[in-house]
């Protein structure tokens, strides 16, 4: 299967006099098509490697390949239009912008990118209306429960059909309930062809719907196995 | 180190940002008060000031050299009143010669342009020192003479001769040209001071004959506060003296009068910059002192929640507040005062005086307690709000915007802008207090520039209107014994009468109207009227030829077009109650003639109390009339020094004016530059609080602008969203400053005509801006609140975005 994303011994390591290395020569390679979960304990470096793979942060040694393109090279304004077109964000606070209505929020990535308007509102509410949140698409997301939040994260991550789908831990601000609605969306995400890295603590998450699991330890790939997804 | 102390200390450590914008603030506030308040000091009363400090002549006197003796002139040191004298020097006047522009113009007279000199007069004394007693002179640049073939020159005079220090002087001696080293340039305060000075010796080797050497003398007198005073004190003087020993003679109260007079002028525009800084002062110390506060709302809620109350909270803040503010008024008030010293010294300068004033401490203190007392109010009122909100609320303050940021937000997102700007737009009045303080704050700044700019156009087209210098760049002073008109270039040789060899008036008309670079001319003439409403009578200017084109700007009404008709300066009119179209009658010797007025002129002579009009009105009732002056307008590109000295050659002897050398721009040069520097300082004001502004949107936007940079949003679209959201404050404040700009333009120097010579100014000189300039204008407040945003925007931009949104 061909590879997405090719991370070739990236090392990362913050600018403190002593500080461990986030990641230590992380080798790997993630197919299309696939759902990637990343594991390990806190300070582990999961959060680390999705902001590489985002382009969100620059390794300190090594390359990133993602659909072909080496993110080394790229300079500012290029790493936001590959942000733009090429990946979908999910956070765990889902990091919605509490002054645009849902409707605004899921726009906004289209928009930048320059998206016929209508086309936008159109490809916005085929999107909102699965995910059951399109009665509340003029409402402020501080109005909206954990749940339905992430859900209109997940709707903006997905308004330019990006080739990669990164979440970081997005149950981890939820219930119980609306995290089993999230696994669900994950996996009909995953049936559909798309390449997800799912960085969580969950573990229920991570059997739940994944193809593979590397466990971080230590900024190092402690486990890397591959999985058959029980539906 | 208490709880407080180790907050205060570690804040002030982290938020260097933030420190540093309150430091800059105060300092600049704290420069433009400085600044001001010693240009309001300085303008009152300069003259008084430098005059004590020079121990300055009151009286100055020129005595025949012929008639009275230096011993006898020494005796007066006796007379009643008299406390103190320097001198007797001797004095003579002799001709600077220059080089004047070979490249321009047609050749005059028929000698080539390149062979051209101008002989200027000098009025040079021989003084072997500087620091008499009285009249200290003030060395400006170089040093005293000390040697035989050197030179001290006057300011006015190097600046009229275009020397310095180093330049070589030819002078006219009386075996012929004698060269002399400018070695310095000195100021005098006293009276109808010399052009020059010599060392004793040489004033005979200048002088034309010994016929022409006068003594000068120099009075301090007792009492001396009015003309009556003086008048009393010059009777003593001369009262042992022989008839006619004397030929000239001066007070310090009518330089002090135009010294005054032009000061006075200043105050108000000076004034209006002082108001406009100290009000924009107000608005941005409050906005960023408010500003700081509400920012670390989150660290408030931190704070109470561990225990502190609210007082030590308010404390925490206020104390932060100010060391920084403390730390912008130790830099900002001594960086005033040493930028007022420019000012003070081409003021001084300008007024003709030695010395500069030096601003002073208490002046300093008085800024340095009122600023800090401002900034502290600020923090204190905020403080106290903040303190006292619950530490939930503080904590929990971004949780939900405002319905009406949101719908604002909604509603610029339908404009058809790009997103990045429409987010920008959406933001503009998420706090409305700041947004209002920033639009006041860009409004003034912008006022500012049109106000300023204003005034240099007018001031600039009146001094043009005033010295006349482009519609008549030379005239002829006749040797008619009439009124003159001020400095003429060369003055008759000698005393007591023209030299044999001086052209007739009526061969120098003749010579100036053959002169085929004279494109136009006008003889004038002047004789005393009385009218009704004046006690004094006044001089009526009478004119041969026609004279519509000599460049009198017209306030009202028209020139005068024959005989009867008669134009008036605001002054008399005025005083004499009389409205354009008025017939009224005037007095000369025992007869009367009708007049009617035409026309209100901008018109400087006499203080105002003059009429201009036919010489036929006249010349029938004053025999006595005859023509002293002749007003002279050139053909197009004539050099009118290279006239002037072609003129000298065909009429040795003439006295001619070129109006560039005899015009003193000083004043409105000065005046300039107190505009420029005032306004200059005034708008780095505004952009520091537009700067401020942005800051802290971004600085509490930082989430915001971390997720749209993580879900694609470029650096230029970042930047274009945070120049966005002070751009429409720059349009509002912008369009609201022209305005405002121009009423404090009209007003002002409404004003200051009023106080200058009680005259109203001319339409057009209030109507100098453009339709292009004012569109231009009224862009300003955009170009500012881009300035004062785009570094900040900048570092939005390029900040860390993993960060940011990790950070929960």
């Amino acid at each position: 299967m061909d590879s997405l994303v090719e991370l070739d011994h990236v090392r990362k390591v913050y600018d403190v006099a002593g500080a461990q290395a986030a990641l230590d020569d992380v080798s790997l390679a993630i197919a299309a098509g696939n759902l990637t979960a990343v594991m390990g304990p806190s300070g582990s470096g999961k959060s680390t490697l999705l902001n590489i793979i985002a382009g969100l942060d620059r390794p300190t040694g090594g390359t990133v390949r993602v659909n072909g393109v080496e993110l080394n090279r790229l300079n500012e304004a290029a790493l936001a239009k590959y942000r733009r077109t090429q990946i979908g964000l999910i956070f765990q606070f889902f990091n919605l912008l509490n002054n645009l209505t849902v409707l605004e929020n899921v726009l906004i990535p289209a928009q930048l990118n320059r998206m016929n308007g209508r086309e936008a509102r159109r490809r916005a509410f085929e999107l909102l209306e699965p995910l059951g949140i399109a009665e509340q698409a003029p409402m402020q997301p501080a109005r909206l429960s954990g749940g339905q939040r992430q859900r209109v994260a997940i709707a903006r991550a997905l308004i330019n059909r990006p080739a990669l789908v990164l979440a970081d831990e997005p149950t981890g601000a939820l219930d119980r309930r609306s995290g089993e609605q999230v696994l669900d969306l994950f996996r009909d995400l995953r049936a559909s062809g798309q390449t997800i890295v799912l960085v969580t603590h969950d573990q229920r998450l991570a059997e739940g719907c994944s193809d593979r699991i590397i466990q971080l330890v230590d900024g190092a790939v402690a486990a890397d196995s591959a999985r058959t997804v029980v539906a | 180190m208490s709880a407080i102390a180790a907050t205060v200390l570690a804040d002030l450590r982290r938020k260097k940002l933030q420190g540093l914008i309150i430091f800059v603030v105060i300092l600049l506030s704290s420069l433009a008060a400085t600044l001001a308040l010693n240009l309001l000091v300085e303008t009152d009363g300069p003259y008084d000031r430098a005059f004590a400090a020079a121990n300055g002549a009151h009286i100055t006197m020129t005595f025949d050299g012929e008639s009275v003796s230096p011993a006898e002139l020494a005796s007066t040191s006796s007379a009643s009143g008299v406390v103190a004298t320097a001198g007797p020097w001797a004095v003579t006047t002799t001709g600077a010669s220059i080089g004047v522009g070979a490249s321009k113009g047609a050749p005059s007279a028929g000698v080539p342009a390149t062979q051209r000199h101008l002989a200027i007069p000098l009025r040079i004394a021989g003084r072997t020192e500087w620091n008499t007693e009285v009249d200290r002179l003030t060395i400006q640049t170089g040093r005293w003479v000390e040697a035989a073939d050197e030179i001290v020159l006057s300011r006015g005079s190097a600046d009229s001769l275009g020397m310095s220090t180093g330049d070589t002087l030819q002078l006219d001696g009386a075996n012929g040209p004698l060269s002399f080293t400018v070695v310095g340039i000195a100021a005098s305060i006293s009276p109808a001071s010399v052009d020059a000075w010599v060392l004793p010796a040489q004033v005979p080797a200048l002088a034309s004959s010994s016929a022409s050497i006068d003594q000068e003398m120099l009075y301090r007198v007792s009492p001396s506060a009015t003309d009556d005073d003086l008048r009393a004190a010059s009777q003593a003087i001369v009262s042992g003296l022989p008839q006619g020993a004397v030929v000239n003679s001066a007070n310090y109260l009518d330089a002090k009068r135009d010294a005054d007079l032009t000061t006075a002028v200043m105050i108000p525009f000076i004034a209006a910059f002082s108001i406009f800084g100290l009000v924009i002062s107000v608005l941005i110390i409050g906005n960023v002192v408010s500003g700081s506060i509400i920012s670390g709302y989150r660290e408030i809620g931190i704070l109470k929640a561990l225990g502190m109350t609210p007082g030590q909270v308010s404390g925490v803040l206020i104390l932060q507040i100010v060391i920084t503010s403390l730390a912008g008024c130790l830099f900002g008030v001594p960086l005033g005062i040493l930028a007022s010293v420019p000012f003070l010294q081409t003021t001084a300068q300008a007024l003709g005086l030695p010395a500069a004033y030096t601003a002073t401490i208490p002046l300093g203190l008085t800024v340095f307690a009122t600023v800090l007392a401002l900034a502290t109010l600020t923090a204190l009122l905020v403080s106290w709000r903040a303190a006292h909100v619950s530490a939930i609320q503080a904590l929990a303050k971004d949780a939900l915007p405002s319905h009406r940021a949101t719908r604002l937000s909604s509603w610029f997102a339908r404009l058809p802008f790009p997103r990045a700007i429409s987010l920008g737009l959406g933001d503009t009045f998420a706090s409305p207090l700041r947004s209002a303080m920033t639009t006041g704050a860009i409004l003034l700044g912008v006022a500012t520039v049109v106000f300023g700019l204003g005034l240099h156009l007018s001031l600039g087209q009146i001094s043009e209107q005033l010295q006349r210098d482009i519609a008549v760049p030379v005239s002829v002073h006749l040797p008619s014994g009439g009124p003159g008109k001020g400095n003429a270039l060369i003055a008759p040789t000698g005393k007591g009468g023209p030299a044999p060899d001086i052209a007739s008036p009526s061969q120098t008309i003749d010579a100036v109207r053959a002169n085929p670079d004279t494109a136009r001319m006008t003889v004038e003439g002047a004789t005393d009227v009385s009218i009704t409403g004046i006690a004094e009578p006044i001089p009526y200017y009478a004119y041969q030829d026609d004279s519509s084109w000599t460049g009198y700007a017209l306030i009202a009404g028209r020139w005068f077009d024959g005989p009867g008709e008669v134009v008036a300066p605001s002054a008399l009119i005025d005083q004499a109650h009389l409205q354009i179209g008025d017939h009224f009658t005037a007095h000369v010797n025992d007869t009367s003639v009708e007049l009617t007025l035409v026309g209100e002129v901008l018109d400087r002579d006499g203080n105002g109390l003059l009429l201009r009009g036919d010489w036929s009105t006249v010349a029938a009732l004053d025999p006595a009339l005859q023509p002293d002056a002749i007003e002279i307008g050139l053909q197009p590109g004539v050099d009118p020094d290279v006239y002037a000295a072609g003129l000298q050659q065909s009429l040795p002897g003439v006295a001619l004016e070129v109006a560039e050398r005899a015009s003193a721009n000083e004043t409105f040069r000065l005046f300039n530059l107190v505009i420029v520097g005032l306004a200059l300082v005034l708008v780095v004001i505004a952009l520091a609080g537009v700067f401020n502004t942005v800051v802290l949107n971004t600085r509490e936007r930082a989430r915001d602008i971390a997720i749209l940079k993580a879900v694609g949003m470029a650096p230029a679209q970042v930047v274009a969203m945070v120049v966005g959201t002070v751009v429409l404050l720059g349009v509002l404040g912008g369009a609201l400053a022209i305005p405002l700009g121009l009423v404090f333009h009209h007003q002002i120097l409404s004003l200051m005509g009023r106080v200058a010579n009680v005259s109203r100014i001319p339409a057009g000189d209030y109507a100098v801006f453009s339709p292009f300039i004012l569109a231009m204008l009224g862009l300003a407040g955009v170009v500012l609140s881009a300035l004062g945003a785009f570094i900040p925007a900048r570092w939005a931009a390029s900040g860390s975005t993993s960060h940011v949104l990790h950070a929960e």
